[in-house]
């Protein structure tokens, strides 16, 4: 199977901190991601290519130190900056003592005096630096995270972006740039997550008597408040606090991340800045009232005006910041080069999930109506980001999340259609916490779906063991055996610090071909002790490569071999969860255009989907 | 008076079983009470080389060493240690990975940065996963998964000093003192008892260790230790044997001796038991601290026995210059015939300038859990020294390589700005260093928080590879004839 050209409906976008792949080290990246040197015959690696995107967080990656000249205080700007503008502005040559004039800046006085958002200038100045100082240091040398083309040719480096060039992602894994995953990634442990807490409640009394750490952590939350946002600008939490962005700056960096020379063939686009969205207090009464018999329930009239008051609020809460969102968009747009947008870097334009319950013609009276000349770049742009799924509350986790969704996508479609004469847009879902979401995602045509799930699930110490099975026919077999197997699983995942498994031998999930799962292969000795007589090798095929006792070991060992491990497992997991899914819709379009008549037969996908729903 | 003081000594001689003491108390009496307890006990005499099989001195077909280079400007050389999992070039680093996995590295990172032999230890293996856990996966190759390169396991008995002491360099500091635990509040909490005074308990027969784990006592006698140790299935190791701290008198450090060598027979008894159908080498361990005498004696009883190789253990003196002396009278007394064709193992000491003298003197693989110690603290080696990762004056090195010369898959991918930004911001080892104690019960909570380790990993597989790098380096000089 070759990698198909055009991108697959599904494709996971891995949320990766701080400019890295979390746990992979350059070897396990080329592991992974590269032809497998030993067996070529597995295609793995082509998949792992072409359904992950890596997602680059604007808070993570982007907020560089200001050092301010202290004897000339009454500068504003720092020295550094100017020092680059005008090398910037000068030529080439001087880029280099202009890095060198920043050395000597933050030689005199360490401490920064604030911290800003990386411009454009200043990226193409260290890119420079990188290519100047490391390129020609390394040339020759094996480089498993750039494909054979990319490095030594100097064409190429030259030409290739930040990203690749500095913060070192491989050329060949699609990056998107994001201003920040979740406002609220601070409440992870709600979602998929609660499995691992209803097994601390488990725990013994032993448990109880110490501090609970996890009450004054959660005191601690309480206390970091996210701050407020303005019109102009957001705040988002970087490495160094709260740190407020302003569309410009948020412009600056994307096409800092981005530009440089041509543009790479593996490139996703941008989501545009949003703002977060609390809607905690309003959910219930949106929610509710929209599940159409809200009127029913109320008791009194009372109750019902304060909520109709509520509701009230909260459509204009959310009307106001979707209106931020669509501006903010356009001066996102408007800061980054015209090159960019030529080059047809594409712009995912957020939309809270929360705007579905705007009405139709606020939703597209909004827009108009921020745009200065009158150009919709809602209806303009064929890509819509989806943000803030994750801030539903968890009480409405059932139904409420896939028809929300639903809603929304169907209004912004329908908009799109009525005003212009487009194609159908593609949609992305920035943060999703789990499986079902991305199951119900997928069936609400999400094409992009962005999580962070298997480096949550591998610090939780659980492993995803959902059935795959590569066809998709089977399926009645397959769930008698699953819920035969799967009697120790909790939502389709094993926690691996529990005591069962300690003489567990087995592979985490029997048939998983991830490097963590899968047969050892063929032991090959050295030349040097073959004449030493051959030791029995045939039972080696079976032994996995790490089996559930040695992780467990690993974990109560507080090892952290045990995070790569799983997280590699975990990864594997939802690499080959999104495949299947893009390949069961792959079938179904198959279909669609083979047959007309497919009342009487369900759709691959959706029952894929439901599959593994049994399974959660 | 003086008949009443020692009459008075000689009942609580007689009271307490003369076995039984713990460490730091006898290490610390009187050389007087001492002479009393030698008077009391007698051992029977070692075992002479005659009591042994003839078979046992025997050259083994499954471990080999073979001397590929001997340097006539040293005592160095190059050699080929031949193990049933695999080749270990020596003069060769050893990374310890005391729980079956070395710390901040996947093994095929570390097997691609040139690590072969790789260090576990006994003791750790033991209270956890347990040593019937590794026996029914097949052994720690299988267990681990790391199959085609060698292991070697310590028997635990640096644990018998750790636990009392603290790390070397520790009791080094404290002159010896007992190590402390901080006091928890008035309750008595078992994690005060499995370090200091109370931990350990030494006698005649066996070491009774109280798990750091759960506080549970743990017996290990040398041929319990041994029985661990085939069940682990490391393809080297070692007997139990008596580590004694730096600062005893002679007497006590000779009366360790006469303790560590019964042990390492006994051991060395239970091994040859079915060595040959198991496949393992073991190392005696000479003893007798910086004493030119004890050494000798230990050096000439242990090396007449049928070891497969030689460990050097015991107190190596305080800092780099006493270790030197050491070696440089020491080293020679190896150098005979008949010793000459056994590998020899340093135990525990493998910093750069140790190493350059070690090697001088004969020693061919040494075993240190400091490159990756260093690494998980932002220190990084190159060939200029020692750079600490972490400092402001790296944050703007953009492009600059970590060491020039350097060939690792961190040095090709990285630069020191980039390394720099990973440590300082997502620094896994320091900022949740008291959240590891909870890490299992709390984990939903540090789901969120933990941090990406990807920093630690990358500045590890540098600092080993930079080790095995020099390692072979070393190995063609000596080669070229100029150490």
């Amino acid at each position: 199977m070759s990698p198909p050209a055009a991108p697959p409906p599904f494709r996971l976008l891995l949320h990766s901190r701080d400019g890295c792949i979390p746990h992979l080290t350059p070897r396990l990246i080329r592991l992974i991601f590269s032809q497998d040197d030993e067996d070529s015959s597995k295609e793995e690696w082509q998949w792992y290519r072409s359904h992950v995107i890596l997602g680059v967080a604007v808070k993570d990656t982007c907020v560089t130190p200001l050092y301010s000249n202290k004897r000339k205080r009454e500068d504003s700007k720092s020295d550094g900056m100017k020092k680059i503008k005008t090398a910037d502005a000068v030529g080439k040559v001087q880029h280099c003592s202009a890095v060198e004039g920043y050395r000597d800046i933050s030689a005199d006085n360490k401490k920064p005096s604030g911290y800003t958002f990386l411009k454009a200038d200043k990226a193409g100045a260290i890119c420079q630096a990188v290519d100047s100082n490391f390129y020609p240091s390394i040339k020759g040398k094996e480089s498993p995270l750039h494909d054979v083309s990319g490095i030594g040719n100097n064409t190429e480096t030259k030409t290739s972006s930040y990203v690749h060039t500095y913060l070192r992602l491989p050329n060949y894994i699609q990056t998107m740039v994001v201003p920040t995953f979740s406002f609220a990634a601070q409440e992870i442990d709600e979602g998929d997550l609660n499995n691992g807490k209803k097994y601390i409640s488990k725990r013994p009394q032993s448990q109880k008597n110490q501090p609970s750490h996890q009450e004054r952590s959660k005191d601690k939350k309480k206390e970091q408040q996210i701050p407020n946002g303005t019109q102009k600008s957001v705040p988002i939490d970087t490495p160094h606090g709260w740190q407020c962005v302003t569309p410009e700056q948020y412009g600056d960096a994307v096409a800092s991340l981005i530009v440089r020379g041509t543009k790479s063939a593996n490139d996703a686009g941008a989501v545009g800045l949003f703002d977060s969205l609390d809607m905690s207090n309003y959910a219930n009464v949106l929610i509710e009232d929209s599940s159409g018999n809200g009127s029913s329930c109320q008791p009194n009239q009372e109750a019902g005006t304060a909520a109709a008051a509520l509701q009230k609020q909260a459509l204009k809460k959310i009307s106001t910041s979707f209106q931020k969102c669509t501006s903010w968009a356009t001066s996102v747009r408007n800061c980054m080069p015209n090159s960019l947008t030529c080059m047809g870097c594409s712009m995912w334009i957020p939309v809270n999930i929360f705007s579905s319950f705007l009405p139709r013609h606020v939703l597209s009276k909004c827009f108009v109506s921020s745009h200065v000349d009158r150009k919709n770049i809602l209806v303009e742009s064929s890509n819509v980001a989806i943000v803030g799924y994750d801030t539903i509350p968890s009480q409405f986790h059932g139904t409420h999340r896939r028809r929300l969704l639903h809603d929304l996508i169907s209004a912004v479609q329908s908009i799109s259609t009525s005003e212009s004469k487009q194609c159908a847009k593609q949609f992305l879902v920035l943060a999703v916490n789990d499986v079902k979401s991305i199951l119900d995602a997928a069936r609400e045509g999400v094409s992009i779906i962005g999580t962070d799930l298997a480096r949550l699930w591998s610090c939780s110490r659980t492993a995803s063991v959902l059935d795959l099975s590569l066809s998709l026919a089977k399926e009645s077999i397959d769930s008698e055996v699953i819920s035969s197997k799967s009697t120790t699983a909790v939502h389709g995942r094993i926690d691996l610090s529990q005591i069962q498994y300690a003489n567990d031998c087995e592979p985490i999930l029997r048939g998983c071909t991830c490097l963590t799962c899968r047969p050892r292969q063929a032991s090959k000795r050295p030349a040097g002790y073959l004449h030493y007589e051959q030791r029995a090798e045939d039972s080696e095929a079976k032994i996995p490569s790490f089996s559930r006792a040695y992780i467990h070991h690993l974990i109560q060992a507080k090892e952290m071999l045990a995070d790569t491990l799983l997280f590699i497992h975990n990864l594997h997991q939802m690499v080959q969860l999104v495949r299947l899914l893009s390949e069961a819709a792959l079938l179904d379009t198959l279909k669609e255009s083979c047959e007309t008549d497919r009342l009487h037969s369900t759709s691959n996908l959706e029952s894929f989907c439901q599959r593994i729903e049994r399974q959660l | 008076m003086t008949e009443a003081f020692f009459s008075a000594r000689r009942r609580t001689c007689a009271l307490n079983d003369p076995m039984i003491r713990s460490p730091g108390q006898s290490f610390r009496a009187s050389p007087r009470r001492c002479l009393l307890r030698c008077l009391c006990t007698r051992f029977p005499p070692l075992p002479s080389p005659e009591d042994f099989p003839k078979w046992a001195f025997e050259p083994k077909p499954y471990f080999r060493f073979d001397i590929l280079h001997q340097s006539k400007k040293s005592l160095a050389r190059v050699g080929q240690i031949t193990t049933p999992h695999g080749v270990i070039d020596t003069p060769g680093f050893v990374a310890v990975g005391t729980n079956a996995a070395l710390k901040a590295i996947d093994f095929p990172s570390a097997n691609n940065a040139g690590q072969q032999l790789i260090f576990s230890n006994t003791y750790h293996l033991m209270l956890h996963p347990g040593t019937d856990t590794i026996k029914e996966a097949g052994g720690i190759h299988k267990f681990t998964g790391r199959l085609n390169h060698p292991f070697i396991t310590d028997s635990g008995g640096f644990q018998v000093f750790s636990l009392a002491y603290g790390s070397v360099q520790e009791s080094l500091e404290s002159g010896g003192e007992l190590k402390r635990s901080k006091p928890r509040g008035n309750k008595r909490h078992w994690r005060s008892d499995v370090t200091g005074q109370n931990a350990v308990t030494v006698t005649e027969d066996h070491v009774i260790f109280k798990s750091y784990r759960d506080g549970s006592k743990v017996l290990l006698t040398p041929e319990s230790s041994i029985q661990a140790q085939k069940a682990i299935g490391a393809d080297i190791i070692i007997p139990l044997d008596e580590l004694p701290p730096h600062h005893i008198d002679r007497d006590m450090l000779a009366k360790s001796l006469e303790r560590s060598h019964r042990w390492e027979v006994r051991s060395l008894r239970e091994h040859l038991k079915d060595s040959q159908t198991r496949q393992q080498a073991i190392f005696c361990v000479v003893h007798g601290g910086t004493d030119v005498q004890l050494r000798t004696k230990s050096l000439d009883y242990l090396t007449s026995l049928p070891w497969d190789g030689y460990a050097i253990g015991g107190s190596l003196g305080n800092g780099r210059e006493e270790l030197k002396t050491l070696l440089n009278w020491m080293m020679p007394l190896f150098n005979t015939e008949e010793r000459k064709g056994k590998c020899r193992h340093l135990l525990g000491i493998a910093d750069v300038q140790s190493v350059q003298n070690a090697v001088r003197m004969g020693v061919d693989t040494m075993d240190s859990a400091y490159p990756t110690k260093l690494a998980r603290h932002g220190t990084l080696m190159t060939q200029a020294g020692l750079i600490r990762i972490k400092r402001g004056q790296h944050a703007k090195s953009y492009g600059i390589k970590i060491d020039d010369s350097c060939d690792c898959s961190t040095c090709i991918h990285y630069d020191r700005a980039y390394m720099c930004h990973l440590f300082k911001f997502f620094n896994f080892s320091e900022s949740n260093e008291e959240n590891l104690l909870y890490r299992n019960t709390h984990f939903v909570m540090n789901a969120a928080k933990a941090n990406e380790p990807l920093g630690l990993q990358l500045a590890s597989v540098h600092n080993i590879y930079f080790m095995n790098k020099m390692m072979a380096a070393i190995r063609s000089k000596i080669y070229d004839g100029e150490i």
